[in-house]
């Protein structure tokens, strides 16, 4: 299954290029009509132009329009930075300056001052393996208690599941099917839409898998199941 | 700027043991530094809550041991507190492998032991998929121990853990 975050192609067939070059179209189309300067990018600017442009291809793509935003904002970016650069100076006013500051606030001379640390002693070693221990049995208590749930949880699932029963169930259902067409779709077997049929039905055919009795097969992830018969 | 005033700073701000190479390398080349430490061991032990003492080796300036106590909590350890609990741990276990010690302190151990290695507080050898444990002699000079012997160690340690 392809979701529309993911990269490769989509739903009408456009890879995620095909959005860059469309986004680089708008932009460039609206710089040679003279509506944007791409030295000096107005974001709000583009951002309306380019939402005119959808609202006449009627066709609202966010794909597009948020590469196309991308695009303006790292040209906003690029213009920021190229004010930020500071102005190239003289190297003799340069050396003034510095002669300036060294005039006005000569050179700190921080005190030296002693950042000494001092030996662990042995009752704080001890203090530490005292904090140790306990922390570790608290740790084990924890994990027993955990085991234990999970232990008993898995217990009360095996005993109320009846994975046998549920095999011969869908076993029947199969072979009913199968005495009138080659392959059955795991959907068809699907009667219920509750999360527990759903379950009660799929763990069955991976038993029925395992025992080759059936053969499964997914040609596209999250698609329907294929079924077919072996030996059943 | 006199030569003792300087080997009296040196030692305040070491904050460790100088040796005596160190010291003559900060004086001037006729200062006997020998004879400086010694009159400054004599002044500071008549006066005030420092000492300075000379050992075969060398010199250092620190609390005198009635006050060490009392001051003691003011003062950073050199070692951070987790370190500290891993060191204590592989002391008790050892020899422990690294994954026994992991198991009891969590994957931040193999930072600690990698630490207290480069403290030469321990030394490691690969054991199997792992590595074997154990405490220095470096370790038992820092925490004063008399022996070396692992198992006396333990044993010490035991009996305070009681």
């Amino acid at each position: 299954m392809t979701s529309e975050g993911r990269a490769g192609p989509t739903a009408n067939g456009e890879a995620p290029e095909d959005f860059d070059e469309r986004s680089i179209d708008i932009l460039v189309s609206l710089a040679k009509n003279g509506e944007i300067d791409p030295w000096d990018i107005d974001i709000v600017d583009v951002t309306d132009k380019f939402l005119a442009q959808v609202a006449e291809l009627e066709k609202l793509d966010l794909r597009v329009s948020s590469r196309t935003l991308l695009f303006a904002s790292i040209l906003l970016r690029m213009k920021a930075d190229a004010l930020e650069e500071p102005e190239p100076q003289d190297l003799d006013d340069e050396e003034l300056l510095d002669e300036d500051l060294h005039a006005c606030f000569p050179a700190l001379k921080p005190k030296v001052r002693r950042h000494a640390k001092r030996r662990v002693t042995l009752s704080e070693l001890i203090h530490e393996l005292k904090k140790a221990t306990k922390r570790k049995e608290k740790s084990d208590v924890r994990r027993l208690i955990q085991l234990q749930a999970q232990e008993f949880d898995a217990l009360a699932v095996a005993h109320t599941e009846d994975i046998e029963r549920q095999v011969k169930r869908v076993q029947r259902e199969l072979k009913r099917r199968f005495g009138k067409q080659d392959q059955v779709l795991f959907s068809e077997l699907i009667v219920d839409n509750t999360a527990e049929h759903i379950i009660q039905t799929y763990i069955p055919l991976l038993f029925m898998a395992t025992r080759r009795q059936i053969q499964l097969e997914q040609k596209e992830l999250f698609g329907d199941i294929l079924i077919q018969c072996k030996n059943l | 700027m006199n030569d003792r005033d300087l080997v009296e700073a040196a030692l305040f701000v070491a904050g460790r043991p100088l040796t005596l190479l160190e010291l003559e390398s900060m004086v001037s080349l006729d200062a006997d530094v020998e004879e400086i430490v010694e009159s400054l061991v004599e002044e500071y032990r008549e006066k005030g809550a420092l000492e300075i003492v000379q050992t075969d080796e060398d010199i250092v300036m620190q609390v005198k041991g009635e006050y060490a106590d009392a001051v003691r909590t003011i003062a950073q350890r050199d070692l951070e507190t987790p370190v500290l609990r891993t060191l204590a741990v592989i002391a008790f276990h050892q020899p422990v492998t690294q994954s026994k010690v992991a198991e009891i302190r969590g994957n931040k151990a193999y930072g600690h032991v990698h630490e207290l290695e480069a403290r030469k507080l321990v030394e490691s050898e690969p054991y199997g998929r792992t590595r074997m444990l154990r405490t220095t002699k470096a370790f038992a000079d820092y925490f004063g121990f008399e022996t070396e012997s692992l198992e006396e160690i333990k044993q010490k340690i035991g009996l305070l853990l009681r």
